[in-house]
């Protein structure tokens, strides 16, 4: 696994490079808006269906492989009052 | 490696582009996936017109690539979709030739993509790196991550290993998931992770469904899962590092508050050493005897 080989960047690579680093910070502002806010409300019901699954006896958390165990009320994790992140 | 969190993205969305690179001949184009603010490596999709041709020639990182669909000719030799090429730096290939188009997944490792017309290695290439397979019909599926990974993923999501590196424990592999796959936990890992689905729609708790052409890049310590997918799934994935999964069930955690639960893991499993790594007295800089330059060798850490 070695360092790539020493060489000179020619100028038109390093304004591509430039160039498609501007355009990735721009998708990326993109996604980080569509995942946090505008997907916010259905992933709120996907947790929700997930809490269900892991506490439904039959089904459990998956602990490893074909392992599974039914998570008890004491152990559910409580919704904190920050905004959820997905996205970072 | 200092990529974006990029999930989802999906490339069916967005057009490619030309390929204007030095040293790359006209008729390839790209999708960018994602890109590494400080040295250039990237991920992109890549279509080679009918007729495509470039000269004998090497790169001077390392690169790799997963052919989607088409051929390509590298001299004699035809690679259909599926083949799966690891390219070390230095390593020239003979005459590339497309005759009737191909796509690819291609990736550029530890610096900006380059090309250089020779038909001799360069003398610093490591050719006994270079890994040239056939993905589809060349290896076998490994079921619950062949034994390698413990804790292991829910039995109907498969891998095939196409690189490990010895160093770092980095992954390249591709990954299946059956018709009707569940699994109900959430995940995070100490790597980067990054995949990209061939064919097949699944769905994350946290991103909603990725279908055929969904991509992610995704740093270390972010919640992704409870995971399912109805039909199945072929994909593509990588890691910068050793792929540890960390499950568990709380769906509103933060990656410093995953990390720190990771470091809690390791004070339990390597006490000793945890204890050496966290001293503040600055005798902590890790020296391996066996790879004593593995920090100027070495791309990944």
């Amino acid at each position: 696994m070695p360092n790539p080989i020493p060489h000179k960047i020619p100028a038109a690579t390093k304004a591509w490079v430039k160039k498609e680093i501007k355009n990735m910070r721009e998708l990326h502002k993109k996604i980080a808006k569509e995942m946090n806010v505008d997907l916010a409300p259905k992933r709120a019901k996907w947790y929700d269906e997930f809490l269900e699954r892991i506490q439904r006896p039959g089904r459990g958390f998956n602990v490893h492989f074909e392992t599974r165990r039914v998570i008890p009320d004491e152990e559910m994790p409580k919704k904190p009052r920050r905004k959820d992140r997905v996205v970072w | 490696m200092a990529r974006k969190h990029i999930e989802p993205f999906v490339d069916t969305d967005v057009p490619f582009k030309k390929m204007t690179l030095p040293g790359f001949k006209k008729g390839m184009h790209y999708k960018m996936l994602s890109i590494d603010e400080d040295t250039g490596a990237c991920t992109m999709t890549v279509k080679f017109d009918a007729g495509y041709r470039m000269p004998p020639g090497m790169s001077y990182t390392e690169w790799e690539m997963q052919i989607l669909s088409g051929s390509i000719k590298y001299g004699d030799e035809v690679h259909t979709a599926g083949y799966y090429f690891r390219v070390p730096a230095g390593v020239h290939l003979p005459e590339m030739h497309v005759p009737r188009g191909a796509t690819a997944l291609l990736m550029y490792n530890f610096a900006e993509p380059s090309f250089v017309e020779s038909d001799e290695d360069h003398h610093l290439a490591f050719r006994d790196q270079l890994t040239i397979v056939d993905s589809y019909d060349g290896i076998q599926w490994m079921g619950g991550n062949g034994g390698m990974i413990y804790p292991a993923v829910a039995p109907g999501c498969l891998l095939k290993v196409l690189k490990y590196d010895p160093l770092t424990e980095a992954l390249t592999f591709l990954y299946s998931m059956t018709a009707r796959f569940w699994q109900d936990n959430i995940s995070y890992h100490d790597c980067a992770e990054e995949g990209y689905h061939i064919w097949g729609n699944s769905h994350m708790m946290q991103f909603g469904d990725l279908p055929t052409g969904g991509y992610f890049w995704r740093p270390p310590w972010i919640n992704h899962g409870a995971f399912s997918s109805e039909l199945g799934i072929l994909g593509f994935g990588r890691t910068d590092s050793k792929l540890h999964n960390y499950f568990h069930f709380n769906p509103w955690t933060t990656p410093e508050e995953n990390r720190e639960r990771a470091a809690a893991q390791l004070a339990r499993t390597k006490p000793d050493l945890f204890r050496w790594a966290v001293s503040k007295d600055g005798h902590n800089h890790p020296h391996d005897f066996e790879h004593p330059d593995w920090k100027k060798n070495s791309e990944y850490i």
